[in-house]
Formats: C-alpha cells, sequence, structure tokens
C-alpha cells in the first residue's frame, strides 16, 4: 500500500509500512513534469509482472518490488489489485508505478489536477 | 513488446470510440480497451499515459473529424439533417463527454464546446444546401433529443426489454 501525494512541483510516492521491506524502497520522488497519468486499472495485476530485479512476489498476496516487463521496468506496490493504480511516467527509471493506494478514484483525480498545475 | 502494428492509430482511436460509446467513461475498463484494441497493456500506457489521455485523444478525433463528417453526410442526406444526427449514434460520445467528464476535466470542456458550436452551425451549413430542410434548433435540443433517443431506441420500449414504466 503506498500514499500518494503532491509536495510542490514533485508527486511523491511514499510506501507504507511493511512494503517498505518487500519492496525495498520507501519513498519515491517524480517531478510533476515527467508524470503522464493516473489510471485506476485492477487488470494489471493479472497480466503478469515479468521478471523480478528486487522485490517479493507470490501470487494473490503481494507484488512488491521492481520488475522488468516487455524491456521496461515497473516498480509495483500491490496487495488488493481492485486499488491498483497506473502512473505512467517518462525520463524515469521506472516506466511506470502500480501501486495500491486506499481510494483509487481520488488519487487519480490528484495525480491529474497536479499535472495540469504543474 | 511493440504492440502489435494491426492498427493504424486512427483505427485505435476509432475503436476506442465504440468502446467509450457503448460504456461510458467510467463503465470502460483499461480490460476493455486493451481487448477492443489488440493491444498490449503497457503500449496502450506508453502512447496515451492513461485512461483519460486515451479518452481525450478519442474526444479530439470526434470534434477534428468523426462530428464534422457525421454532419456533412446528414446535411447532405435527404431529410431532416436534425433526425439523422439524433436517430444515429454518432451523438452519443458527444453526451457521455458532456454528462462524465465536461464538469471536472477542463480540456474536455472546451472540446464539447467546440462540438456543440459545430451542431449550432448546421442551420448556416444547410442554408448553404439546395434542397435540404433548414430548421433552427440548437445543439442542446438536438442532444436532448438524442438522449432520449438512445433510453429508448424504437417505440418507447427500453433496451433491457421492459418500458420505462416497468423498470421504475
Amino acid at each position: 500500500m503506498a500514499q500518494i501525494t503532491v509536495e510542490g512541483t514533485d508527486l511523491v510516492v511514499e510506501v507504507q509500512g511493511m512494503d517498505k521491506l518487500w519492496s525495498l524502497r520507501s519513498r519515491l520522488t517524480i517531478p510533476l513534469a515527467h508524470v503522464r497519468g493516473a489510471t485506476s486499472d485492477p487488470g494489471i495485476v493479472g497480466d503478469g509482472q515479468g521478471l523480478k530485479l528486487g522485490g517479493a512476489r507470490i501470487p494473490g498476496v503481494i507484488v512488491a518490488g521492481t520488475f522488468r516487463q516487455d524491456g521496461e521496468r515497473v516498480f509495483w506496490d500491490v496487495h488488493d489489485k481492485t486499488k491498483a493504480v497506473v502512473i505512467e511516467l517518462q525520463d524515469e527509471t521506472y516506466a511506470r508505478l502500480v501501486v495500491q493506494v486506499a481510494d483509487p478514484r481520488a488519487a487519480v483525480e490528484l495525480v491529474e489536477r497536479a499535472r495540469k498545475q504543474s | 513488446m511493440a504492440r502489435p502494428k494491426t492498427f493504424s492509430s486512427e483505427q485505435l482511436l476509432r475503436l476506442a470510440l465504440v468502446c467509450f460509446t457503448a460504456g461510458g467513461y467510467e463503465g470502460t475498463s483499461v480490460d476493455d480497451l486493451v481487448q477492443a484494441l489488440h493491444v498490449h497493456r503497457g503500449s496502450l500506457y506508453k502512447e496515451f499515459g492513461s485512461k483519460r489521455g486515451l479518452f481525450l485523444a478519442v474526444l479530439q478525433e470526434y470534434v477534428r473529424s468523426t462530428l464534422p463528417s457525421a454532419i456533412e453526410a446528414a446535411v447532405s442526406a435527404p431529410g431532416d439533417a436534425f433526425d439523422t444526427l439524433t436517430t444515429g449514434s454518432e451523438l452519443d460520445l458527444l453526451l457521455i463527454a458532456g454528462i462524465e467528464r465536461g464538469h471536472t476535466d477542463l480540456q474536455v470542456a472546451a472540446l464539447v464546446e467546440q462540438a456543440l458550436s459545430q451542431l449550432d452551425d448546421i442551420p448556416t451549413l444547410a442554408r448553404t444546401r439546395m434542397d435540404a430542410p433548414v430548421g433552427v434548433r440548437s445543439s442542446t435540443v438536438m442532444l436532448g433529443a438524442r438522449l432520449g433517443r438512445r433510453l429508448l431506441p424504437t417505440t418507447g420500449e427500453h433496451p433491457s426489454g421492459t418500458t420505462l414504466e416497468e423498470g421504475m
């Protein structure tokens, strides 16, 4: 589970609780100019994650950490796929972030609004 | 992996338009889009950034090309352009954009406004055609009529098979 906030011109994704251990990351800071959009997408977990580069994956329980799929590096932190949000990036180490948030609709709106204002 | 080059960007947008027209914005999931467009999910995100990004691209293409073509065809065809446009499904994306996204998304609102002004220009356009019947009806009346026909396609019967009264 992650918390998404906007700090100035950055999008901050804070990994919560024990997920910091599984994902090997605690905080990601992305300039809003590098954020292309956010989408609530429960179906993405079912597509698989590709190769695990670092982190944990127990099917149906947790996907957390850095994975490489189709030549792209993707950061995951999802337990409950119904709350998965995809944040598409450019010019970053990660092509996209797939994170579970408490309120996907609010998170998508926050990201889209912040992008427009940045 | 790049997406299979089965469809051009224009075809992708046309297929996405069909999805959004049938399911609405919220009702169309990324799963629905991936399946209908035959693209990898990653490619979809790479190309459009988000579902909103895809919807905006669809709406831009609609305002640039789809709607003007539909208006042109309706005005050129025999019969009342108003009837032709409100009987077909060409105005449905405009309805969906206006109802679901127009009040929160400024870019969508601007595109909806452009589409409405195209509809408002129909009487002027019709006057340039010799035998086209000229009826002055505003875009909002036209959308209202289309909404009614979308809900009750033919003789007052609801698509679910029940009449509206039974369903209440």
